[in-house]
């Protein structure tokens, strides 16, 4: 028997064992291990922007290295890995989108990281997405179809694969598919004319 | 207004118009939205944007470097000093490069204007004299020769040699080179990396778009140790208006070695990682980390191992393909200890199979003379650690005599000859082994290493000089010949440590000419 005292920061000994029970679908486990992984890339983000290195760094590699940090362990099922990513995505929007924001407000002064985001909503890797309008138009998205917004959320800042995705949020690949082609579509219009979603 | 009922049948009439040829498409809508023109015009324009090929979204364009363009705007047809700018080479990593004719000395040169931002301030551009100078006493025929860094109207050019040729990467779009060629492409940038690691300069962006094949077939790295200019005085606000291309970025992310990935402390190795990068793909027209597509290639850099190349590339020496997986070793010290040691490996592997091509028939014979070979010629290096090793196990055996002549001398003499010697050669054979070991594991130490304990060798050595002479004068009469033994070993002692010793150094790390600098 386990006492969480989900406040308390996370020993690395016990994130092994959260991804683990992950798997096993413990949602309790979830909740308290997006705190670490929220925490660890935002340091990997900050490092990135210290090092003044690898200026279009891909969200999916830092979500992967948070990944290979957290979770240095052999013996993941694919289960486990597949939640980890999945709230490692959830992490890195807000990341993102935090430091995108903060920037806005400081416009020039505020370091940060130019990411390129997968998965062809991007066409040239080196020019930097607007990201506070894409949070925008997500959020306007999650009111229509939660699950779409889920979607674009895991493949994009998470860089899951269309199974991967489909395993985490429970339906067919071929929902995935659709919902993923539908969302692209709606998302490229929205952030083209500038609604930022509100309709 | 949409809601999430309205959306869901927009989804469905999207999928289904999808579904439907381009050309039924358009019937297809006028049918289901016979009522509805406003969700017939939402559908039309989300496919629309479906069918939108180039991709790209709105994106913000005050990001893009706005101090950049100003600074590089305008070059072709100016004149610098003894610089007649004449067009425009290329973008690099670096920003914009630019061919012009030094008409001073009749020749051409490549130059690029450094980013107004790394150049802000005094301290950055004193900083970047001091690096443009250690780059320009580079001088190797494999190294695209830095010429000079100049200051025209508050900017800084770095004026360096001009490399006519093709890339690697543009060799590459043809498929694999060779088996002869890619041991004659790697043993020349062996070359040119030994000569840059022994100054102790890194590329830290060595990759196929920086080596060119010259026209006379040579090879020649441009761009070395040039990353160091963006990544060492770059502020971090400038990196958020970088304006690169995109892959330029300082430390390439399929060449940066997993130790610049994670941020840690680089040295050679790193660049050895890359060649090991650039090897592979040369021999086998693929990269070690990209493909699978579903983990990102820094994901794999960091963690998956290349994969086969003798099955990928049935031709490749195993040899070769030993070295390749050498240099790509996720821990820097499981790579070469010296790129020396690289090189002389991968011109072994040319010569046998050179040997091969010869005598093709050779069969047993030839391995064996592989085998009996395969040591390679030692380096200055090898010759350190030689010396290093020798040193201190001769400074430990000469414990033994040394006891006897406690036991020979007069009372306290003896005794106290024997404790104060005992003390020395710990130091001095004990620091020896500590720096050969720092060379051999964990090289990027050694110069610190080597500072912090030159003082304590150095006395060491001459007290157990100073002892042996002494014991030897102390049993000369009873004992000559053991006197003479020591007498000799202290002599050749204090030769070794006086003249020996700082040549075989020299020579190994090339300290000395360019000192401190």
């Amino acid at each position: 028997m386990q006492t969480y005292r989900p406040t308390a920061p996370v020993a690395p000994a016990t994130v092994e064992q959260l991804v683990e029970r992950l798997g096993s679908g413990d949602r309790k486990a979830a909740a308290d291990l997006m705190p670490v992984v929220y925490d660890e890339l935002r340091r990997l983000a900050r490092r990135y922007v210290r090092q003044e290195r690898a200026q279009s760094i891909q969200a999916t590699d830092l979500v992967h290295e948070a990944y290979l940090k957290l979770a240095r362990d052999k013996r993941q099922d694919w289960q486990g890995r597949t939640h980890f990513l999945a709230i490692a995505a959830i992490g890195m929007r807000r990341v993102l989108v935090e430091r995108a924001r903060a920037r806005g407000a400081s416009k020039r002064g505020g370091a940060q990281v130019r990411v390129t985001l997968d998965e062809g909503l991007v066409a040239d890797p080196g020019v930097a997405l607007d990201l506070v309008a894409l949070d925008d138009a997500l959020s306007a998205l999650a009111q229509l179809d939660a699950r779409q917004a889920r979607i674009v959320e895991l493949r994009f800042f998470g860089g899951l694969t269309v199974e991967e995705t489909a395993a985490a949020v429970g339906v067919s690949p071929a929902t995935v598919k659709r919902g993923w082609t539908l969302a692209k579509a709606w998302l490229k219009r929205e952030m083209e004319t500038g609604h930022g979603g509100r309709s | 207004m949409v809601d999430p009922e309205r959306w869901q049948r927009i989804g469905d009439l999207f999928h289904d118009a999808l579904a439907c040829g381009a050309g039924e498409r358009a019937r297809f809508l006028d049918d289901a939205c016979r009522d509805d023109p406003a969700l017939q015009a939402e559908v039309e324009s989300l496919l629309a944007h479906h069918d939108d090929s180039s991709d790209a979204v709105v994106l913000t364009p005050a990001d893009r470097g706005a101090d950049d363009a100003g600074g590089q705007a305008a070059l072709v047809g100016r004149q610098f000093g003894q610089y007649q700018v004449t067009r425009k080479l290329g973008e690099g990593g670096m920003g914009v490069v630019h061919l012009a004719r030094d008409t001073r000395l009749g020749r051409f040169v490549a130059i690029k204007a450094l980013p107004a931002r790394f150049t802000r301030d005094e301290p950055r551009r004193r900083r970047l004299r001091r690096e443009a100078r250690a780059l320009a006493s580079l001088t190797h025929p494999g190294i695209a020769t830095v010429h000079a860094l100049e200051e025209f109207d508050d900017t800084l050019y770095l004026v360096s040699e001009y490399v006519r040729g093709a890339t690697l990467r543009q060799e590459l779009a043809d498929g694999p080179l060779p088996l002869s060629a890619v041991l004659n492409t790697a043993v020349e940038i062996a070359r040119a990396l030994t000569a840059a690691h022994e100054r102790h300069v890194i590329h830290r962006d060595l990759k196929p778009e920086n080596v060119i094949r010259t026209q006379d077939a040579g090879i020649k790295i441009l761009d070395f140790g040039l990353a160091r200019f963006s990544d060492v005085e770059m502020g971090a606000a400038a990196s958020a208006t970088r304006l690169t291309e995109p892959g330029s970025a300082l430390g390439t992310p399929g060449y940066m070695s997993p130790e610049q990935i994670r941020g840690q402390e680089v040295d050679f190795r790193s660049d050895m990682f890359a060649f090991g990068v650039l090897l592979f793909e040369l021999t086998s027209g693929l990269h070690p980390f990209s493909g699978g597509g579903q983990t990102s290639t820094v994901a794999r850099v960091l963690e998956a191992d290349p994969p086969e190349l003798t099955e990928l590339v049935p031709a490749c020496s195993p040899d070769l393909e030993r070295i390749i997986l050498r240099c790509l070793q996720k821990a820097a010290d499981r790579r070469y200890g010296a790129t020396r040691e690289l090189l002389d490996e991968l011109e072994q592997v040319r010569r046998d199979q050179a040997d091969r091509s010869v005598r093709p028939a050779a069969g047993g014979r030839g391995r064996d003379r592989a085998r009996t070979t395969h040591r390679p010629d030692p380096g200055p290096v090898w010759w350190w650690q030689f010396h290093q090793r020798v040193t201190g196990l001769v400074y430990y055996a000469m414990l033994y005599p040394l006891w006897n002549v406690r036991q020979w001398a007069p009372p306290p003499w003896g005794t106290a000859v024997f404790f104060a010697a005992l003390a020395a050669v710990l130091v001095a054979g004990t620091l020896r082994f500590h720096l050969s070991f720092t060379q051999r594991f964990n090289p990027a130490q050694l110069d610190t290493q080597q500072a912090h304990v030159a003082t304590w060798i150095r006395a060491a050595d001459w007290l157990l000089v100073i002892l042996l002479v002494a014991s030897a004068a102390l049993i000369s009469s009873d004992h000559a010949a053991w006197a003479s033994v020591v007498a000799a070993v202290g002599i050749i002692s204090c030769l070794a440590f006086l003249i020996i010793e700082p040549a075989t150094t020299r020579a190994a790390f090339q300290r000395g000419s360019d000192g401190a600098g």
